[in-house]
């Protein structure tokens, strides 16, 4: 076990550190950061100031090892815009950024596994065609677009919904719905096709001959089952939903850390972008690893403490 | 090997716990539907064991399929009949006949190492029968499943009680299969084929296993099987099945000692056997017809040497040769 842990930490270290050096590198490829705050024809002295003040004066190896030693010690570094720390930054921005993905992730695995269940259970009938239909066409659909549409329908013509900000649960309800509706529909899909593996094993037949009750074939025997390919392919979406709201904190002019990463990138605010990218990355790589204790719960076939892998 | 008093005349004669009247089973497929099992009648009485025999796809399982009604959802009951204690099972409701399976009548399957859920624990799947069934507290069901285990003869069955199905070896987990079938002491157990994927050692021990129980709980037993050595060991009765047809009911011995029906005598031919010294086996030949070329007359006609023209076009009707034999032939074996 110690050693099972031991071998996944130093690789979550590994793959954080190949991040981080990653981002530093084309971040600093990607443009000057100067000439995106002074005007043109600012003096070259006064530019220097800044320079050294930044300190992005140093040569590129200079910076990456000064960096590297203030991540190890919890600094963060500064935002170059206004002074304030980064971590201070990203994290008063965080609790609405989690307020939306949460919802959105809650909501979309009940509503998921919950459609794709019932897809499976009413194979080939109007109800599989219709929750696929909808479910292809929901993930299929780029969430911008989607978002689009749901403004136009629920905000400009119906006047139900606000288009942006995070004052009340009403504000909540559009960019969750387009965040929810891809991620549900990709969810209901796998648990589909999940369940109908499950539901034509032989052991689904032995339940049924001991005269358990459908809904207990259902529950009992079938779901735990199909739950194990179904919490491998949510853990994967956990990071396609953080890439998401981004783009959807954006669309709704949301506060949230997302949104501050996108004014950052557009400014080459160094600090700020990584230490976002350096979170994304953490919390991805502590949702694989939670998939990972989840599976030694739900496949007793799998021993997390003998050591051995998938 | 086998018990002669057990085969009287008196025994079958006895009002039978479940009478299968002119089942008929057809599987609806895209070219066209089947008629896997045709005007199938069987019949077996409490502390019996009737032996339900036959080739792959001879329609064997989907009968008793049908009689729990456990059919896949392409296949379909035509016709037919299925008393069980003068019930019609083919009648009931889905919660009455729900509340029958696993409680009245029981059933093991051929592969148990594929039958039994992986994710749940030996002890919680056998304590879900009775849990269904009986009315029993948590801890009551727990004790009653250890005494279970103890009965089908798994070892330490403290510790097996929380062990997984991976975790057992064929033969233990067609034990388990078997606790988990009678935990409510079904009046009948079907057991499809329950020893066919194990070992050669296992099955005997299994079978040994199964009529002990059969006479310890007093249960009707329906054996299916395509092996004739299991027959002989373990049934009481025997059905005979050809292309979804039954075509010989007998006594064990009888059956062995002057089979009526050319497609009987041919599997007993392909037997090798001690009392009996052959150079080479003999085997039928062909193959059983599969059900899309099922035809109206003697489905073994075009296999058998002793056909005639009366044989193709028309069904053969039974011949009842005794109170305890019958055979749809129209040239049966002549009895030495």
């Amino acid at each position: 076990m110690t050693r099972y842990v031991l071998i996944k930490v130093l690789r979550s270290i590994f793959t954080l550190w190949i991040v981080v050096s990653a981002v530093f590198l084309v971040l600093r490829a990607s443009g000057d950061p100067l000439y995106s705050v002074f005007s043109l024809g600012t003096p070259e002295a006064t530019l220097d100031v800044f320079r050294a003040k930044w300190g992005i004066d140093k040569s590129i190896f200079e910076q990456y090892v000064i960096y590297l030693g203030d991540i190890l010690r919890g600094d963060f570094g500064t935002s170059f815009f206004d002074g304030q720390s980064a971590w201070d930054l990203v994290t008063e921005r965080l609790p609405k950024t989690l307020l939306l993905g949460g919802t959105t992730f809650v909501i979309s695995v009940i509503a998921g596994v919950l459609l794709g269940t019932i897809a499976a259970l009413k194979r080939g009938t109007v109800w599989d065609r219709g929750i696929m239909t909808a479910a292809v066409a929901s993930f299929s659909m780029p969430s911008y677009f989607l978002a689009l549409l749901l403004i136009l329908l629920f905000s400009l013509k119906l006047r139900w919904l606000p288009t942006a900000g995070a004052d009340t649960w009403k504000h909540l309800i559009l960019p969750a719905t387009t965040l929810g509706l891809t991620l549900s529909g990709s969810i209901a899909r796998f648990t589909r096709s999940a369940m109908l593996e499950v539901l034509r094993q032989s052991y689904m037949r032995t339940a049924r001959a001991k005269g358990a009750p459908r809904w207990r074939q259902i529950a009992w025997h079938a779901l735990p089952n199909a739950a194990i390919p179904t919490v491998t392919v949510i853990g994967f979406q956990l990071g396609w939903l953080i890439g998401g709201s981004v783009v959807i904190e954006t669309v709704f002019a949301w506060p949230g850390a997302g949104r501050l990463f996108i004014t950052s990138v557009g400014v080459r605010d160094f600090a700020v972008v990584q230490l976002f990218i350096l979170m994304v990355a953490s919390t991805v790589i502590l949702a694989n690893l939670l998939v990972d204790i989840l599976y030694g719960f739900l496949d007793p076939r799998i021993s997390v403490t003998g050591g051995g892998g998938k | 090997m086998i018990d002669p008093s057990n085969t009287g005349p008196d025994a079958a004669r006895a009002t039978p716990l479940l009478e299968v009247r002119g089942l008929s089973v057809v599987f609806d497929t895209p070219d066209g539907c089947h008629r896997v099992v045709d005007n199938v009648d069987l019949q077996v009485s409490a502390g019996r064991t009737l032996g339900l025999v036959g080739e792959s796809g001879s329609g064997k399982s989907v009968t008793c399929l049908a009689v729990l009604r456990l059919l896949a959802v392409r296949g379909r009951v035509t016709s037919g009949e299925v008393l069980f204690q003068g019930r019609d099972l083919l009648k009931v409701s889905e919660e009455e006949m729900e509340a029958l399976r696993g409680c009245q009548i029981g059933m093991v399957f051929q592969d148990p190492m594929v039958s039994l859920n992986p994710v749940r624990t030996i002890g919680w799947q056998i304590a879900e029968s009775l849990h269904l069934h009986q009315n029993l507290s948590k801890s009551g069901a727990a004790k009653r499943t250890l005494e279970l285990l103890d009965l089908v003869g798994i070892p330490e069955p403290k510790t097996r009680f929380g062990e997984y199905p991976h975790q057992f070896s064929g033969g233990m987990s067609q034990r388990a299969m078997i606790a988990m079938a009678i935990a409510c002491q079904p009046k009948l157990l079907i057991a499809d084929e329950p020893t066919t994927a194990l070992d050669v050692t296992i099955q005997a021990q299994i079978l040994e296993l199964l009529s002990d129980l059969k006479k310890e709980l007093d249960m009707a037993l329906i054996l299916i099987t395509h092996d004739l050595g299991v027959i002989a060991e373990a049934a009481d009765d025997v059905a005979v099945m050809y292309a979804g047809r039954v075509v010989e009911e007998a006594p064990v011995l009888d059956l062995f000692d002057s089979p009526l029906h050319h497609y009987t005598m041919g599997l007993l031919n392909s037997l090798p056997r001690i009392d009996r010294s052959v150079d080479r086996l003999s085997a039928i030949e062909g193959a059983a017809p599969p059900p899309q070329d099922f035809v109206e007359g003697c489905r073994f006609e075009p296999r058998c040497g002793h056909c005639d023209d009366a044989c193709s076009g028309v069904r053969p009707d039974f011949s009842q040769i005794s109170d305890t034999r019958r055979v749809a032939c129209m040239h049966p074996v002549a009895a030495t």
